[in-house]
């Protein structure tokens, strides 16, 4: 391997690395809050990328515009799920509420189908971001650029609004008990909104990336990214962001280097999230940067 | 009460097996003379009524929620394939690469091939379980999700072994109405008998608290590993047969809108219901091809309707999604069916107070 | 391991050794959460077939010690002895199966199963005839679950819920719900019970009735009692000793008036400066 194809193949890592941060921040944050896995979170992001295009090829918004109005719309999605289909099961048995996630995962997966069609559409690729750029021996286009530093400038945003702000000290204070949160004149219900609001957001902006990264959309894609980012999740520490972070770069740039060292194993590609989700339980099942839990008696 | 004249049990299992006899010589004669439509959804009636019991037993009965039984569905798929398939067909569908020795030049039987099947997939089962079993809800539910796709994903890629993508061809039909609801009887006949035992007991204890379970003496590690094992089996064979009745299989077939489809199945009856869960998945697979239609083309009045792919799942996610939020115990809870209830109803006393009845 | 089928035995002339054997002892036993220690240095001597008191302030340490001796908790250093035998760091079954049966400060029954079915698990862990027997209806397999629902009648009898056997665990009321808890961990046939405050949440005529039952238990089953409350009334009333516990440490052992009079207890329990009534 040459140094120019491992620096190309790095970045592919850090760009899917990002993509994957942003998908795993919006399950790290509901599951510290509602200890629920979101597994329709995969869809959120699906859908986004159709609000873009439909954005772009059917109301011809200028491409700014339209990926705004994505982002907004996808927050609001996220935010109508978590009133329609968990908030009725708050005070029901978790298996129920877990029932529901899947439900709508699969319910919105099938209706994107039915609305969409299953063929794959072709996302608005801005020319801005596809201009090329040549360094050292390494062939990428702006974009490369654009989706690390747009995930960095995020995640700094995000720590501040979580730790510097009464929102953020909600969020938290409503993550370690609900009741005792209530006491304390914390608003559970908007808080719990919010942290879907973001994470639905951030879902979206990594959708309109992976839009213009790949090109290629369809109802299907939500799954694999979904499952994956969560495994990043639980990688990096569940109910951490920076583990979130952490776990969901690690898996995009590991699962690229994979299929570069061991093209043999290119096949396994989507197996290698699933193998490092037992390993990371067996060994440390509070992820890298989480702290120990224990079950009261 | 109302005085109850003892039966004699030899007139029970009189009944019983008469009751049995007469089954199956109408499944019998019905394998002949029915359509092939009818016959082959009473087919998929009877095994998803097998493969559905399997998954209750561990999601609803135990309380273990996994999500990994279409793995072990083709698990069973493919041992009962490559065991009854004939060394020909198997050298004419392994054309990229040859199928591995001894599998290449062996044929069984369809019993010994299910009942290896059984074994496979109980064996895989104790593989996935033993490690996850240790997790609570969510992460059983992705852990036991993301060995179902290993399982998939390892079977696409094995290709000497399982051709790979390209999937099986030519399986032997020898599914048959006898077969695949002498497979749902037979899971019926273990999960009643479990569930009357100490055995059985003990893991709704561990559904309902497994700290208190433990605390009063119930090996969680034998206990809940006892329940996914079974349920991997019973999927194993359900599997198998599956394979012998559409007679090709490949891995895409056993994604997670299978395992989602008997979790519906098995949500619907009711999560602790065994009654639930054979009306439900029967009633499920019917369903399941009365909508089929929905996604064709059809013409009405002259003009063609196009048909709208993905709308039954649309259907059922609606349906599951009804449930869960406003009756969330199913169409059964956790009651059964008995001979007892049926009498009270008929007499007009029926004061089924479930706060009262266990 | 422990033989304790004995344990029902009225009699209570188990030949047990010595009478210096406690039934249940901790040595230095310690606890540390990261950098919280929640449990220092603890010891304890139950004597056999004594009714023995744990108390303090909360968040004393008392669950936790429970927790530990039960097997939910592997302490960070000590060790928990039952009648000589080590059992530190036991999984709670095994620590069940050796003798140890306890009761949870927020009730945990089976909420979904009967009143029956909840104390036929506590006797479970007693089967002798295996899985195969049982899934094939064999005759010892269904000897024993008669001689299970004949035991299990019996104790629901003794305990004072016999006319409700067949309730759902949930749809009883709070009182019978405690007493069903304690059934259910008697059928387990310990030599040792454990019981996590259950005057909590009690009237005065319950508490009453309570108290009756674990002085009678504990003589018709040769038990010995290890108790966790706050209720004064219970503990003054029926432990013959006991041990104080303040933030993790032995701050008094001893008799209930012992107990009563001494000035670190009151302290502990009232703040500096106040004076006991007695």
């Amino acid at each position: 391997m040459t140094l120019e194809i491992f620096l190309q193949n790095a970045a592919n890592g850090i760009t899917l690395g990002s993509l994957y941060a942003l998908l795993a921040i919006g399950y790290t944050m509901v599951y510290g809050i509602l200890r629920l896995i979101n597994f329709a979170h995969g869809e959120i992001f699906m859908i986004s990328t159709y609000f873009a295009f439909y954005g772009t090829a059917i109301f011809a918004l200028p491409w700014q515009v339209a990926f705004v109005v994505a982002i907004v719309l996808t927050a609001l999605l996220g935010v109508v799920i978590e009133h329609a289909a968990y908030r009725p099961l708050r005070d029901a048995p978790r298996i129920s509420a877990l029932i529901s996630a899947i439900g709508v995962s699969f319910l919105m997966a099938n209706l994107g189908l039915v609305i969409f069609g299953g063929r794959p559409k072709t996302f608005y690729r801005p020319p801005i971001f596809q201009v090329p750029i040549e360094l050292g021996g390494v062939r990428v286009v702006v974009l490369f650029f654009v989706i690390p530093l747009l995930t960095a400038i995020l995640l700094v945003a995000l720590n501040y609004i979580v730790y510097k702000t009464k929102t953020g000290l909600a969020m938290r204070a409503a993550q370690w008990d609900f009741d005792t949160a209530r006491l304390m004149g914390v608003d559970v219900d908007r808080a719990i909104s919010i942290t879907f609001a973001i994470g639905s957001a951030l879902a979206a902006v990594g959708g309109i990336m992976w839009g213009l990264r790949f090109a290629e959309i369809n109802p299907n894609m939500g799954l694999f990214p979904g499952l994956k980012c969560f495994i990043a999740a639980v990688f990096g520490g569940i109910g951490n962001i920076s583990g979130a972070v952490l776990g969901g770069f690690i898996l995009g740039f590991g699962e690229i280097m994979l299929v570069a060292f061991l093209p043999g194993l290119a096949g396994y590609r989507d197996a290698f999230a699933f193998v490092v989700l037992i390993l990371i339980l067996l060994v440390r099942p509070t992820g890298l940067l989480g702290d120990k839990q224990r079950v009261k008696v | 009460m109302a005085e109850q004249r003892a039966v004699h049990p030899l007139l029970k299992i009189a009944v019983v097996c008469g009751a049995l006899i007469l089954f199956f010589l109408v499944l019998s004669w019905g394998q002949e003379h029915w359509d092939a439509y009818t016959v082959r959804i009473l087919n998929l009636c009877g095994i998803y009524i097998g493969i559905t019991l399997g998954l209750n037993l561990c999601n609803g009965f135990t309380g273990q929620f996994s999500l990994g039984i279409a793995g072990f569905m083709a698990v069973g798929a493919y041992t009962t394939a490559l065991l009854t398939m004939s060394p020909a067909v198997k050298q004419a569908v392994f054309f990229i690469q040859p199928l591995i020795y001894p599998l290449n030049s062996i044929q069984w039987g369809f019993l010994p091939a299910l009942l290896m099947a059984a074994v496979v997939s109980g064996i895989v089962g104790f593989l996935v379980g033993a490690p996850a079993i240790r997790f609570r809800g969510d992460y059983l539910a992705i852990t036991t999700l993301g060995f179902a796709e290993i399982i998939r994903i390892v079977f696409t890629n094995i290709v000497p072994i399982t051709n790979g993508a390209l999937g099986l061809k030519g399986i032997p039909p020898h599914t048959n109405l006898l077969w695949s609801w002498g497979f749902a009887l037979v899971c019926i006949a273990v999960m009643v008998r479990l569930m009357r035992t100490t055995y059985g007991r003990a893991l709704k204890a561990i559904r309902d608290d497994e700290v208190a379970a433990e605390a009063m003496g119930v090996n969680l590690f034998f206990h809940k590993n006892l329940a996914f094992v079974m349920s991997a089996m019973m999927a194993g064979v359900g599997g198998g047969l599956l394979g012998n009745l559409i007679t090709t299989i490949d891995p895409n077939m056993f994604r997670f809108p299978l395992t989602f489809t008997v979790l519906m199945m098995a949500v619907l009856g009711g999560l602790g219901s065994i009654t639930g869960t054979v009306i439900s998945a029967a009633a499920v697979t019917i369903a399941m091809e009365a909508f089929r239609a929905l996604e064709e083309p059809r013409v009405i009045l002259g003009l063609t309707i196009p048909g709208v792919p993905g709308m039954r799942m649309v259907v059922f996610s609606v349906a599951l999604m009804i449930v869960i939020l406003f009756y969330p115990k199913g169409f059964m809870g956790d009651r059964e069916f008995s001979l007892d209830r049926v009498k009270r109803l008929a007499a007009g006393l029926d004061r089924t107070n479930t706060s009262k009845q266990g | 391991m422990l033989d304790t089928n004995d344990a029902f035995d009225a009699s209570g002339t188990n030949g047990a050794p010595s009478a210096d054997l406690p039934a249940l002892a901790c040595e230095s036993v310690t606890m540390r959460f990261g950098g919280l220690t929640a449990v220092d240095g603890f010891n304890l001597r139950v004597p056999k077939g004594a009714l023995y008191g744990l108390i303090g302030p909360n968040g004393a340490g008392k669950t936790t010690v429970f927790n530990i001796v039960s097997g939910v908790l592997r302490p960070s250093a000590g060790a928990v002895k039952l009648f000589g035998v080590d059992v530190t760091g036991l999984s709670p079954d095994r620590i069940a199966r050796s003798g140890i049966a306890r009761t949870f400060q927020n009730i945990r029954l089976f909420r979904n199963l009967t009143v029956l079915d909840n104390v036929l698990v506590g006797l479970h862990l007693r089967r002798e005839a295996n899985l195969a027997e049982a899934m094939l209806a064999l005759p010892r397999h269904r000897a024993e679950e008669t001689q299970m629902a004949a035991t299990a009648a019996q104790l629901l009898e003794e305990i004072g819920l016999a006319g409700v056997s067949h309730y759902r665990a949930s749809a009883l009321p709070y009182g019978r719900q405690r007493r069903l808890e304690i059934a259910r961990a008697l059928a387990t046939k310990p030599a040792v019970l454990l019981l996590d405050e259950p005057a909590a949440g009690m009237n005065p005529a319950e508490t009453e009735d309570l108290m009756r039952l674990i002085t009678d238990i504990r003589n018709r089953f040769s038990l010995t009692i290890l108790l966790i409350e706050h209720e004064m009334k219970v503990v003054m009333g029926i432990c013959e000793r006991m041990t104080v516990l303040d933030h993790g440490d032995t701050i008094a052992e001893g008799t209930p008036e012992e107990i009563q009079r001494n000035e670190r207890v009151i302290k502990a329990y009232l703040g500096g400066g106040a004076v006991a009534r007695a």
